[in-house]
Order: C-alpha cells, then sequence, then structure tokens
C-alpha cells in the first residue's frame, strides 16, 4: 500500500511539472452517473400443458409461448374436448424502461407422475430468445411454453416437476 | 510496479464480478401435465329382436336402446306373447372421470339364417350419437338399439348376424 502511495505521488509530480512546462489552464467538466434500476423477474404462473390422450404410440404435446396456448400434437397423443388447465408459464419481468434483456431458457425439464417420467424440451418464449426482450413501460410479461414428449401408452395420472425449471434475464 | 499491476487486476476482477452478479436474475416454475385415462369399451350384452310373427307383408321391428327394451312394429310383423329374448346391445364404456365421449355406430347389419338375409338399420343409442356420453364416476353403460327389416313371409328360423356389428367411442 506504502509503494502504491508512493506511485500516485509520483505521478502527481510528473503531471504537474509537465503541466507547469505549457501554460496552466483549467476546464470543469461535470461527471454524471445514472444507476439503471435492476431487472428483476418473477413467476406469475407456471406451466400446464393440460389433459392428453395416450394410446399404444409415442406421441408430443407442444404449448407454444402464449397467453392463451393453443396446443399441437404428434403420433399418439389427442386432445380431449375436456381441457383442463392449458397455459404457459409466465413470467413478469421489470426494470429499466426502453432497456432491452436477453433470455435464458432451460434445455429440458423432467416431468414424474405415476408412470415413467416424461420430458419437457424444445422451450421457446415470448418474446423469443433471438429476439430478446424490451422493457417498454419499465416492464414486459415474458410466456415460455415447451413441448412435451409422451410415451406410448403412457400411465394416466398427473405428473409435474420435481424441480421447478429456470429462465433466467440479463441485461443486454 | 509488479504490485501495482496486482493492485489494478484485481479491482477490475472485482467490478466485473459484481456487475453481472447484480444485473443477472432469474426465477422458476412447474410444468404439468395430465395423462386421462384411456377409453374403453367391452361388449357386456348382444342384441336379440325376440320373437317375431310375420305375414305376407313386409314390416318391421323396431328396438329401442334401453336396458329393457319395449319393441314395436310396422306392417305384416306381430309381436307374440312369448317374446323370447329381447334385449338392446349393451356395452361398458370406461375412462376419465368426467370426460365426454362420441359413439359412431354401424349404418348396418345382415341377419342370416334359413330364408333370405334381413337387414338391421336405424342403429340408435342411449345415449345417443347426437348427445355424446359423459363417463361419471368414469364409466357409463352404453345400449344400441336398431329397426329389423323383415320380408314378406320371412322363412321361420333364428337369424344372426355372421360378422359382430361395431360400435366406436372416442373422446371428445
Amino acid at each position: 500500500m506504502l509503494r502504491i502511495l508512493k506511485f500516485f505521488a509520483l505521478a502527481i509530480l510528473i503531471t504537474g511539472f509537465s503541466a507547469k512546462a505549457i501554460a496552466q489552464v483549467s476546464a470543469t467538466a461535470t461527471s454524471s452517473a445514472t444507476i439503471v434500476t435492476p431487472i428483476t423477474i418473477a413467476n406469475q404462473a407456471n406451466m400446464n400443458f393440460g389433459n392428453i390422450a395416450v394410446n399404444s404410440s409415442a406421441g408430443t404435446v407442444v404449448l407454444p409461448a402464449a397467453a392463451a396456448p393453443a396446443r399441437t400434437v404428434t403420433g399418439g397423443c389427442t386432445l380431449p374436448a375436456t381441457a383442463g388447465t392449458v397455459s404457459s408459464a409466465r413470467f413478469n419481468v421489470t426494470g429499466q424502461t426502453g432497456y432491452t434483456y436477453a433470455i435464458t431458457l432451460p434445455a429440458s425439464a423432467s416431468l414424474t407422475g405415476p408412470g415413467a417420467p416424461m420430458t419437457a424440451n424444445a422451450f421457446v418464449s415470448s418474446p423469443t430468445v433471438a429476439l430478446g426482450g424490451v422493457l417498454t413501460g419499465g416492464a414486459q410479461l415474458l410466456y415460455v411454453g415447451a413441448t412435451l414428449n409422451v410415451g406410448a401408452s403412457q400411465t394416466a395420472g398427473a405428473y409435474t416437476t420435481g424441480a421447478a425449471f429456470t429462465v433466467t434475464v440479463n441485461y443486454n | 510496479m509488479k504490485q501495482i499491476s496486482k493492485f489494478f487486476a484485481l479491482a477490475i476482477v472485482m467490478v466485473a464480478f459484481s456487475a453481472s452478479a447484480l444485473s443477472q436474475v432469474s426465477a422458476t416454475a412447474t410444468a404439468s401435465a395430465t395423462i386421462i385415462t384411456p377409453i374403453a369399451i367391452a361388449n357386456a350384452g348382444d342384441m336379440n329382436f325376440g320373437n317375431i310373427a310375420v305375414s305376407t307383408a313386409p314390416g318391421t321391428v323396431v328396438l329401442p336402446a334401453t336396458l329393457a327394451p319395449t319393441r314395436t312394429v310396422t306392417g305384416g310383423c306381430t309381436l307374440p306373447a312369448t317374446t323370447g329374448t329381447v334385449s338392446a346391445a349393451a356395452f361398458t364404456v370406461t375412462g376419465q372421470t368426467g370426460f365426454t365421449y362420441s359413439i359412431t355406430l354401424p349404418a348396418s347389419a345382415s341377419l342370416t339364417g334359413p330364408g333370405t338375409p334381413m337387414t338391421a338399420n336405424a342403429f340408435v343409442s342411449t345415449p345417443t350419437v347426437l348427445a355424446g356420453g359423459l363417463l361419471t364416476a368414469g364409466t357409463q353403460t352404453l345400449y344400441v338399439g336398431a329397426t329389423l327389416n323383415v320380408a314378406a313371409a320371412q322363412t321361420a328360423g333364428v337369424y344372426t348376424t355372421a360378422a359382430a356389428f361395431t360400435v366406436t367411442v372416442n373422446y371428445n
């Protein structure tokens, strides 16, 4: 520490000396800093794929990232008229008005229940990861959907994630 | 000089670390899905039009879709006091409690015996095709009736369907 102080003292001396050599003038400037509102993200709703009918073929249920998601299916999955609760996950992102932010989604999540665990993957969001979000008005709703992989003759019952999946946002 | 370098390096590391720790935030959500019990249908009783008396005029026997069907006749058919076994076809439909299902009935069936084959058509069901079924408590008995077309002076004897007719149910 003492040596650092010595260094600064020396630096000041040198500066002072060189300034003197050319004619000393001064000007002032203000110094400003803006502390931006920290970005925050809060869960407002969980993801629910709703009711799914299965048969002896494996299939998938695609849940888009939207306020009122319309599911689509492939393979052996069908969607009964009694849809159950169908919802994308919803997060409220807040921060500095007008700022943009990056979104990081999970790669996959495991849903466990009475039968073999099912994997949710191909997570998508609105706004998309590719475009990122913008905090118009200082807040934005972030919806997250995914694709559920259902096994052939998947055992009936309710399945849910043992560990909640994580969505991360950060200022660009 | 080396110690000064270390000091600045340390300072830069600290600044970089604290900046990223402050701005990146995460939230979690759970994902859920409900696999519904597959729908099933099992025969619980065959259709029987019972004993029918004929004349020189053709006629029909209408068998309603109920637990204890009361037959009606048109044309040359009459119903003797000894009715024989009279029953609508019965099926047990099982699946997810509270779910509704659609019913598909055959267009016609051919009953073969000692005389010319007779056609059963105008199939009806309880619950009706129009209203569809409801799996209150996860099960429902589905009755199926039909109209038998009897020819003039139809040869006496037992007539039965060579190939059983098919009733199909599916979740709405």
